[in-house]
């Protein structure tokens, strides 16, 4: 594959580091911990899956390293700062419908570059929306757009801001299957080009598999992380990979983890409220 | 009636499958006018009926005009001297109490809406001030400003103010937050998500605010006009009534709201206009 290309980032940035990380809420007048003690250290240019049942907090910390929620205790540490408010060293790609529904798909592309002050923001643009594969539709608005191209748009936003690192929360999540398939290999077809360091949050223990190159696997009450496994799966990975017997082994453990946390999410539900 | 309708409505129905679809539509486009067109004459008819018999149920139609006598003093009134003096006399209040409440009120709601802090400086006089009625700011109107001019402008302008600042304030509270957080990580500055971002955003609800206000901005003029007036479409409307000349009320009052209508339907174009994404969501 001549997808391996010269990387646009340099490898030394994009390293995340949570240390001790914890998130409190206010809800209903009560705190809840969101997520307790989390330590994680993410390599610049790696991939990095948080899987876990639902309520496990891995959006929160998502939402930690990206600078939109405030840790309780402990920190974020991006390239050596600490994180306090959201910064241009994150790009993020939400679950869906996060494009701005007032901009033509080339706007919301050059918007970052456009912030950035640079004057061929919509050269920029246009470069990336051909990579995900959104040429000819740059004038659309994004109500226009089925819901698959509207994550694409997302992506080459995150992606034409140059941010060193990639945050994701479930953004195949809302598509069909089909459509998430595909998306997930050309996620990693970018990824491979551009060699960012991606966070990337799902409950889909095959989109993790598939996708990273480490999964962090998170249980619940509170949110803490449960076991890490990586995945010595060969890149540059494509969709036959999912019925080899590596695969096989590695999706058996994982679930057997995820299956343990849901249960216990499922049973504690009455108390928990 | 309704059976007539309905009737006619299932011969066309069987009829339709023949036609290609854009004559169909044309044809239903017709048929919706016409019986709005037949709904405003049987209204008509109806008040013209209870005129002549000089109904007294509940309603006294003794002394209400009859269409035709009001039909004449239109007549009059469109080629009376004085009547592009009402007219624009009301227009320009309208226009210039409505602009003043807009550049108010935009930007007012836009600081309420984004900061806690300004919305515990400011909301809490507001709220005070909104439910008071628009004619009971009259007598301190006249008070507070020298010229009748201004004080029937100020009253305006109170009108629509509230309309606007709520809707803008609804519109940025409805922000989806993902929106200013994906902004703020591609790299935008307090300024520019305000611009770029939360305006845009608002922007439908704005525009809603601004129909509403536009609305309320036609009450408070006639009402203002009628206290302290010499020239306007409310003053002429008071004046027929105390000169006895009662058709002609019904011609202001057809008049006000003629005036209403248009300016919310120009107030809607330009919504439309700068709203053009929202026209896709509608059609999907």
């Amino acid at each position: 594959m001549s997808a391996v290309a010269q990387p646009s980032v340099t490898l030394r940035q994009g390293r995340i580091s949570l240390r001790h990380l914890s998130v409190a809420f206010t809800a209903r007048r009560r705190p809840l911990v969101a997520v307790e003690n989390v330590s994680l250290e993410v390599e610049p240019g790696e991939f990095v899956a948080l899987l876990g049942p639902s309520g496990c907090g891995k959006t929160t910390v998502l939402n930690a390293v990206a600078g939109f929620v405030p840790p309780s205790a402990g920190e974020v540490v991006i390239d050596g700062e600490r994180v306090v408010a959201p910064s241009r060293r994150c790009g993020v790609v939400f679950q869906q419908n996060s494009a701005f529904p007032w901009m033509n798909a080339l706007d919301n592309v050059a918007f970052g570059p456009r912030m950035q002050g640079l004057v061929n923001a919509r050269e920029i643009a246009a470069r990336y929306l051909a990579q995900v594969g959104l040429k000819g539709f740059e004038e659309a608005y994004p109500a226009m757009l089925s819901g698959g191209m509207r994550q694409r748009v997302g992506i080459a936003r995150a992606l034409a801001s140059r941010a060193p690192i990639l945050l994701m929360d479930e953004p195949f999540g809302a598509l069909d299957a089909m459509t998430r398939g595909l998306l997930q290999e050309q996620l990693l077809e970018l990824w491979e080009r551009e060699q960012k360091t991606v966070l990337f949050v799902t409950h889909d223990v095959d989109e993790a598999i598939f996708l990273a190159g480490r999964v962090v696997v998170m249980g619940v009450r509170p949110g803490h992380i449960r076991e890490e496994f990586s995945v010595p799966l060969p890149r540059p990975r494509r969709h036959v990979l999912r019925h080899s017997p590596a695969y096989a082994r590695i999706h058996a453990a994982i679930s057997a983890v995820i299956r343990e946390e849901s249960l216990k999410s499922f049973e504690e539900e009455p108390h928990g409220h | 009636m309704n059976a007539g309708t309905l009737a006619l409505g299932e011969v066309e129905a069987s009829a339709a499958p023949e036609l290609p679809s854009r004559a169909r539509w044309g044809l239903g486009i017709l048929r919706r006018l016409a019986v709005r067109a037949l709904s405003v004459a049987v209204f008509v008819g109806l008040w013209q009926a209870a005129s002549a018999t000089r109904t007294h149920f509940i309603i006294n139609f003794a002394h209400v005009p009859a269409p035709t006598e009001v039909a004449q003093a239109a007549v009059e009134f469109l080629e009376s001297p004085k009547t592009p003096r009402h007219l624009l006399d009301s227009v320009r209040r309208v226009l210039v109490g409505f602009g003043l409440a807009a550049l108010t009120a935009i930007p007012l709601g836009l600081i309420i809406g984004r900061s806690r802090l300004m919305e515990d400086v400011l909301l809490t006089p507001l709220e005070i001030l909104r439910p008071i009625p628009g004619v009971a700011w009259i007598p301190l109107a006249i008070l507070m400003f020298p010229a009748a001019e201004q004080s029937m402008i100020f009253i305006c302008c109170l009108g629509a103010l509230f309309p606007i600042l709520l809707g803008t304030i609804h519109g940025v509270e409805a922000l989806d937050r993902r929106l200013v957080h994906a902004a703020q990580t591609l790299g935008a500055n307090t300024w520019a998500i305000f611009r770029e971002v939360v305006l845009p955003g608002a922007l439908p609800s704005i525009m809603t605010g601004l129909v509403i206000g536009m609305g309320t901005c036609w009450f408070l003029v006639v009402t203002a006009e009628m206290i302290s007036g010499r020239f306007g479409i409310g003053y002429f409307t008071w004046e027929s009534y105390t000169m006895q000349k009662y058709p002609d009320i019904i011609v202001g009052m057809l008049v006000i709201g003629l005036l209403g209508m248009l300016s919310s339907a120009v107030v809607r174009w330009l919504g439309s206009r700068l709203t053009p994404w929202l026209r896709h969501t509608s059609s999907r």
